[in-house]
């Protein structure tokens, strides 16, 4: 008798608990009896949509040019053509890479930041009024490290708003502080990803020296460059550590000498641990431009893009010339270096415990930055009728399917090497394995095929994980093909459709901003009003769940 | 008897939980309670390639002067007095006085550069507001390198010493030498921005290289923060302070002189396991406990 009272019980308290839940967390054959038994139930209305204000901008994504570098200008002799986007290199460090760092005078080599041994140029060993000797000093720089007396970043660099992934790049030998200055935590403009683009003139004779700045061992190998495998004195020059040389440990410096006899889009990158160190930014793109007279080359091109002041045989058949550099970057490799100080556990934690055949990509970038930061610094500016060089390089670790709306490019060369004119091909969607470099001619001319007229085309990978940062859309390696008709004068396109504001916010990329907000004017789309709950039904509700419990186990217990 | 019996279990548990809790310290403790002095520490200069301290090989009959002014910038109010033509591969000049020029970038400072490095903000001479008088000179000779780091296991840039007293009011002149083949920087901040632009003083050796400066500190008690700004190698040893007279406070994470402020978790030589066995043992105690008395 006791033991059915105490099942009684139990099956009310469950019952009521029951009763208490929505009506959705009920089984479909009850609520389908329900409906039979008391029909439809009364109009509630659903919750409520509630307003995102997307958050005001902190700093101006296209700031005003106050320092006057996007003119074409005339520095130390050295003709530096105009930028046309929002964000344009330090045309100092444009003088300084043609002319040579001990070749300019003291204010532009101050103006530009590198030290008087960067990009030293020497003899004409051919007489034919440019130098042949060039000698260029690189370092490793770590951005978004760790502190043991902080917990943000240190070196701190932003491939989009408030995302920062660590990264490891080679930066031309600079002098002073790394940050802006000591209040802020930032990179200054020349510590930056991706890993400077290197352009030398076929024939010259290169050195290149890795002053090692970093707290672990690297090399270069000059992939598709013509070098030796070994030096003048024996010494490895290849960069591999199996096989050619001991790496550059902490603090020693070595130097790779050669002089190539082809031209072509090269790369150079670390080959210590290539797996992790090629991914953590170590990746560069190496040009060598056809031997003419009186070539003076732009030696270093800060972050890659617009090439400010192109050789004598680009300038024979294009308008503009454009280093473009697509790479990726997978979050839990990248993060080591923010989560450890100890060098011993960031090795140990890259080499041993980090498993490359389980990761997956989420940092997409073009030039070092994401969407919408690419817009300011690394759109492709045109005018009709001409012919643009892009070269472009895969440093990611999956296949780049690139692809420009308004345009059908023809591919020149592959990995430096000249496709049969007669044989060359357009395309809109072009594989570029990785490490490979593409060399694309972007004709403006509107006739259906090269051009379906003016605009701003957006260019991008159509990996559709390319177009993300970290799954957010629209991140990624996303630029645009902008002709100046589209273009503000500010550097911005004129562009219409959605409103940008949201991009440039680090709530976007945390998710937190509802991708429509600005066009959804009715809030179709909008975040969802929680349901409105007391604390006290939930914490009845559980009780009811628990005395549901008690008495069954009761059951067990009584006597009767 | 019975009492006896629980008080055991109890007196077990106890030092179950402080063994676990000593292995999980223990890795800290060595590094951080063992200070070491590094002038004490043996360091092997044998194998130190002096041989290229003077590596710089650069021809500087090249560079073109006479463009200098014909850049696009504002010179009409530069002190061209100051500039030394006499010095081609040091020029000096004054860049306080650059009021046209942008110079986001390094502030108004007076600098040197050459291959061999720089110095920022070397003031031999003119006294803080208030000091009336030079207390005393220092001559420090500070070295740097990664043979210093050796005796800080975790650490890879270091300075031969990494913690200097000096009393108010003193001219310090600092002979910076670089024993590396990278660049090193011997950098103090938060000194008065009105005798020394952007607070700094600042010395940066190329590789072998070496490089002297001099400042004057001001009256007050304080510890200025002293290191290296390339990425990541004041992170990883090149960490040092200035203490002038009693200082106002040690720094954290100096080598040899403080304990890292957010140190990593490094393995334990104990499993954590021990721990979770620790604390099973008081539950069953207490457990025991509350059916003996209650």
């Amino acid at each position: 008798m006791k033991k059915l009272v105490l099942i009684v019980l139990s099956l009310l308290a469950f019952s009521a608990f029951f009763l208490l839940l929505p009506s959705q967390y009920y089984p479909e054959p009850l609520r389908l009896k329900l409906y039979e038994w008391f029909g439809a139930q009364s109009f509630t209305q659903l919750p409520a949509p509630i307003e995102t204000i997307v958050p005001d901008l902190i700093e101006n994504p296209c700031p005003p040019d106050h320092q006057g570098w996007r003119p074409a200008q005339v520095i130390d002799g050295v003709s530096v053509g105009e930028s046309k986007v929002c964000k344009p290199d330090n045309p100092y460090a444009v003088a300084a890479s043609v002319k040579g760092t001990n070749n300019v005078s003291h204010m532009t080599l101050m103006n530009s930041k590198f030290t008087p041994d960067s990009v030293v140029k020497g003899k004409d060993l051919d007489g034919d009024g440019d130098p042949d000797e060039i000698h260029i000093r690189l370092e490793v720089i770590e951005l978004n490290g760790a502190s043991p007396d902080r917990t943000d970043p240190v070196t701190a660099y932003d491939i989009a708003a408030g995302v920062q992934p660590g990264f490891w790049v080679f930066a031309p030998k600079t002098f002073g502080m790394s940050t802006e200055n000591f209040e802020s935590t930032y990179a200054n403009n020349m510590l930056r990803a991706p890993s400077p683009a290197i352009r030398v003139e076929q024939g010259d004779k290169v050195k290149i020296t890795l002053e090692n700045t970093h707290y672990l061992p690297h090399t270069i190998h000059f992939h598709g460059v013509d070098h030796p495998f070994l030096d003048e004195n024996g010494e490895g020059n290849d960069g591999v550590p199996q096989v050619s040389e001991v790496p550059i440990m902490p603090g020693d410096q070595r130097t790779y000498e050669f002089q190539p006899r082809q031209p072509g889009s090269m790369m150079y990158h670390c080959h210590v641990q290539p797996h992790t160190h090629i991914l953590m930014g170590l990746l560069g793109m190496f040009v060598i431009e056809e031997n003419r007279p009186n070539n003076w080359v732009q030696s270093i091109n800060i972050g890659a893009g617009h090439v400010r002041s192109p050789s004598v045989a680009i300038k024979e058949d294009y308008a503009e010339e454009y280093d473009l550099q697509y790479q990726a970057i997978d979050k839990q490799l990248n993060e080591i270096v923010g989560k450890y100080n100890d060098p011993r556990l960031i090795a140990k934690e890259m080499n041993r415990n980090y498993d490359i055949t389980d990761a997956t990509s989420d940092y997409y970038m073009l030039n070092g930055k994401s969407f919408p930061y690419t817009i300011p610094e690394s759109i492709i500016v045109v005018e009709p009728d001409e012919k643009y060089k892009l070269r472009v390089t895969n440093a990611s670790d999956h296949l780049v399917s690139l692809h420009m709306h308004g345009h059908k490019v023809k591919l020149t060369h592959y990995d430096g090497v000249e496709h049969n004119p007669v044989a060359q091909i357009q395309r809109d969607v072009v594989s570029i394995s990785a490490a490979q470099r593409v060399d694309m001619e972007l004709n403006t001319t509107n006739d259906g095929l090269n051009n379906y007229g003016e605009g701003i085309w957006v260019m991008h990978d159509h990996d559709e994980k390319g177009v993300t940062t970290d799954g957010m859309h629209p991140g990624g390696g996303i630029t645009a093909i902008v002709y100046e008709s589209f273009l503000n004068d500010n550097g911005l396109p004129k562009k219409q459709g959605v409103d940008w504001q949201k991009f440039f916010t680090p709530e976007f990329f945390q998710r937190e901003i509802p991708v429509w907000v600005d066009f959804d004017v009715d809030k179709l789309f909008a975040e969802v009003e929680p349901t409105e709950t007391s604390i006290w039904k939930y914490i009845f509700m559980g009780i009811l769940l628990g005395l549901s419990l008690v008495f069954l186990l009761a059951v067990f217990r009584s006597d009767y | 008897m019975n009492g006896i019996k629980h008080s055991f279990g109890l007196i077990l548990c106890v030092l179950i939980a402080i063994g676990t809790a000593s292995g999980f310290s223990f890795a800290e403790e060595q590094s951080a309670n063992k200070v070491i002095d590094p002038k004490k520490s043996e360091i092997d200069h044998s194998g130190m390639d002096h041989s290229s301290m003077g590596s710089s090989e650069m021809d500087h009959s090249g560079m073109d002067h006479s463009s200098m002014d014909s850049s696009e910038m504002d010179h009409s109010s530069m002190d061209h007095s100051k500039m030394d033509h006499s010095k081609m591969e040091s020029t000096e000049m004054d860049h306080s006085m650059h009021g046209g020029m942008d110079h986001s970038m390094h502030g108004d400072h007076n600098m040197t550069l050459d291959d061999e490095g720089m110095v920022m903000n070397s003031n031999d001479s003119t006294l803080p507001k208030d000091c009336k008088s030079i207390s005393k000179e220092y001559f420090l000779e500070v070295e740097a390198g990664v043979e210093y780091a050796k005796p800080f296991p975790g650490t890879i840039f270091g300075m031969s010493e990494h913690e200097f007293k000096v009393e108010p009011c003193s001219k310090i002149n600092v002979t910076f030498t670089n024993n590396d083949k990278v660049r090193h920087q011997w950098m103090v901040h938060q000194l008065p921005k009105y005798l020394y632009p952007q607070g700094m003083f600042h010395l940066e050796a190329a590789g072998g290289a070496t490089k002297t400066g001099t400042f004057i500190v001001p009256s007050d008690n304080k510890t200025y923060l002293v290191h290296c700004d390339v990425a990541q190698h004041m992170e990883k040893g090149m960490k040092a302070q200035l203490v002038v007279g009693k200082g106002s406070g040690d720094l954290p994470s100096i080598p040899g002189v403080t304990r890292v402020f957010r140190p990593d978790i490094y393995p334990s030589t104990v499993s954590e396991v021990y721990l979770w066995v620790g604390f099973l043992l008081s539950v069953l105690a207490t457990i025991w406990l509350a059916r003996k008395f209650v």
